[in-house]
């Protein structure tokens, strides 16, 4: 159930949220001593730039004044809907790079996410039928294994096997990187379609690998439990055909602790989906977030913290309509 | 002169197995439930009388195993035998035959189904039409008791009272000729107690159902049974006709339960309960398994287990001092 009372309660939770990332996004990098933004300019322009040229590039990329001043500056434009624009890509602005990324790392995201819950819960609705047998401890041992793998290595791994060592006329089983070939015309047309699902076969089955283990888990140790339940034995009691009691007495109540413990993963999987893009060069959020830190690129560094925040905090809202949908003892509230 | 029975036990003996000990929960018991009469069922808790209430359903499941025994059936004319039915037609028995109301009823209805769901389920299962099976549940919540408006509530929505009288009416939707009621107002106050029994005895005079009333209360069941078996440590150690039972007690552990009851003159004065507790039965137990808090034990209580025998028509006593 959903009451007014809640939306009112969670966007002001969201607005304090933003207000204290976007204030610790902002001054944290900013610590650091010296003014790299200077630096990667002068780089860029070579020392021929006159004084009056810097303080319009400066006042412009708002490093004029004091840092506090800055702060503030950057607050006024932001609440204008002005990110900034990028010191490493200048004069592309933050706004345009982020709405070019972002479609790219939701989609790996997306997809990993959802695929990742179906495999769980249908792997552990399969097995929670046959606790303590050999499947059982199959699976339970592959899972954990799985899951303590660093998402990178696995990335690297799968690149290497799919991309290089399976090879077909010359030509790997899957591309290495980037998210769509370049002999396609972007748009809503099949080959481009094609291309991208192509492309995203091998990151998203690496950001899988790791995800759904988790849910696979925690799915078939909760069903262990619920299997004891007074309302399980009085199901049996009843003559149910097993669909039945399988389908709207187990899983139904086993699914409540996935549901809750996606909100909780989310945040890992958006980590790993950042290092999967710079694994494949993937040009999505993680991979403008790797290319903005190595290069101190405040702008778009708060830019994309900003997003990221505004990105987990939305599936989190998600998780709980879900999940209010899912319990009937939930209240929103 | 003995009823029709309807189901018979032979020789029950169930245990708990684990990897570490062997609970002997249920050992040898033997009755018969008589066609539309109350047979009360009286322990002391951890006698063993849930244990014994799920044999009827076979819902023996690890770590529960049935070391031996038989269940015959007389509901459907022939004599079946219950505990080697096939799975598709232990099924198809469960529920249409033998209902049952758990002793756990607080948490036996399912948290994420509505209650008019749970009731028209276990009707489908059992070849009712979902017509038939929408358009009863109102009526069974009329015989349960309850307001036909708790149809499309959650089970949390609902009181402990409400919640065991939807028990009640889940358990009468497939009519069923046999009930086994575990404990069925335990945790209920004695308003709500009172009507739950009123309407147990209301449904075998009008439905003709032979019901299993299980309790620890002795007066409870006094009210309500036509026969009372009480169980010690797993094993059946009286029974009879209730006037019997509650008028002219034989074995030594009825009697402490028949003295534990408040009486209404004194009932300022604090209950007392039979002093010590029920033997574990994690091992064998040498004699008479009551023979530790009886008064009158003797050597031979100790050391030779006394057997059930007959010390008046339809009344068997396991005691060497009857009366
Ligand atoms: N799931 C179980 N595992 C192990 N022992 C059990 C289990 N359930 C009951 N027992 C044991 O079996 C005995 C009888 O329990 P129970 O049938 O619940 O008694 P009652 O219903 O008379 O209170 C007790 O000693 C209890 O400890
Ligand atoms: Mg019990």
């Amino acid at each position: 159930m959903l009451t007014l009372r809640y939306v009112r309660r969670r966007v002001l939770y969201l607005v304090l949220t933003l207000f204290v990332a976007i204030s610790i996004n902002f001054f944290l990098p900013r610590l650091i001593p010296g003014n790299p933004a200077i630096t990667v300019l002068l780089t860029r322009y070579g020392n021929h730039i006159t004084p009056q040229e810097l303080r319009l590039v400066e006042s412009q990329l708002n490093l004029s004044g004091t840092l506090w001043q800055q702060y503030v500056g950057y607050m006024v434009a932001l609440f204008h809907g002005n990110l900034g624009v990028s010191f490493y890509f200048y004069p592309a602005s933050v706004s345009s790079i982020i709405a070019g990324a972002l479609p790219w790392t939701l989609f790996l995201l997306g997809s990993a996410t959802v695929i990742s819950v179906i495999l769980g819960v249908s792997i552990a609705s399969f097995i929670g039928w046959r606790l303590g047998g050999k499947t059982d401890s199959m699976v339970s041992t592959i899972s954990i294994s799985l899951q303590s793998l660093p998402v990178f290595w696995l990335g690297l791994i799968l690149q290497i096997v799919f991309g290089l060592m399976v090879v077909i006329n010359g030509v790997g089983l899957f591309p290495v990187a980037h998210a769509f070939s370049t002999n396609v015309t972007v748009g809503p047309n099949l080959a481009f379609i094609a291309s991208v699902l192509y492309h995203s076969a091998i990151p998203i089955l690496t950001l899988v690998l790791i995800s759904f283990p988790g849910f696979a888990l925690l799915m078939r140790n909760t069903i262990s439990t619920i299997i004891n339940e007074d309302y399980v034995m009085m199901a049996r009691a009843k003559g149910l055909k097993t669909w039945r009691l399988k389908k709207m007495y187990i899983n139904k109540n086993a699914r409540l602790p996935v549901a809750t413990s996606v909100a909780l993963a989310f945040g890992n999987i958006v980590g790993g989906a950042f290092l999967i893009e710079e694994v494949f060069s993937y040009k999505g959020i993680g991979w403008y977030l790797y290319t903005a830190v190595t290069t101190s690129d405040f702008p778009l560094i708060d830019g994309i913290f900003l997003v990221i925040t505004i990105t987990v905090v939305i599936a989190n809202f998600i998780v709980d309509l879900l999940y209010s949908f899912l319990d009937p003892r939930v209240m929103l509230e | 002169m003995a009823g029709e029975r309807i189901m018979e036990l032979k020789d029950i003996s169930i245990s708990y197995v684990s990897k570490k000990e062997k609970t002997d929960a249920v050992r040898n018991v033997s009755f018969q439930l008589d066609k539309g009469s109350i047979l009360g069922l009286v322990g002391e808790s951890g006698c063993g009388k849930s244990t014994l209430a799920s044999v009827f359903l076979k819902l023996i499941y690890p770590p529960s195993k049935l070391m031996g025994g038989s269940l015959n059936y007389y509901g459907r004319g022939d004599e079946e035998d219950i505990l080697n039915l096939k799975p598709p037609d232990l099924r198809r028995y469960r529920w249409k035959e033998v209902a049952m109301i758990f002793q756990g009823s607080m948490n036996s209805l399912n948290p994420v189904m509505k209650v008019e769901d749970q009731i028209i389920d276990v009707m489908i299962d059992h070849d009712y039409s979902y017509t038939e099976a929408m358009n009863s549940v109102d009526k069974l919540l009329q015989m349960a008791g309850i307001s036909k408006r708790v149809r499309s509530l959650y089970p949390h929505e609902l009181s402990g009272g409400m919640k065991q009288r939807v028990n009640i009416a889940i358990a009468l939707s497939c009519e069923p000729k046999v009930l086994i009621a575990d404990e069925p107002t335990t945790a209920l106050d004695v308003v709500v107690q009172d009507q739950i029994i009123k309407k147990l005895e209301s449904l075998r005079n009008e439905l003709g159902l032979s019901i299993l009333f299980i309790s620890h209360d002795i007066s409870l069941v006094g009210v309500i049974a036509d026969k009372i078996a009480i169980m010690y440590a797993g094993k059946i150690v009286e029974i009879g006709k209730a006037t019997d039972i509650m008028n002219n007690p034989k074995h030594q552990y009825t009697i402490a339960l028949l003295s534990s009851i408040p009486s209404l003159e004194d009932s300022g004065k604090k209950v007392k309960g039979i002093p010590g507790k029920p033997p574990v039965l994690n091992r064998e137990i040498i004699g008479c398994a009551f023979a530790d808090r009886c008064a009158k034990a003797t050597e031979r209580c100790r050391s030779e287990e006394p057997q059930l025998e007959q010390v008046d028509s339809e009344h068997l006593s396991a005691c060497y001092f009857p009366g």
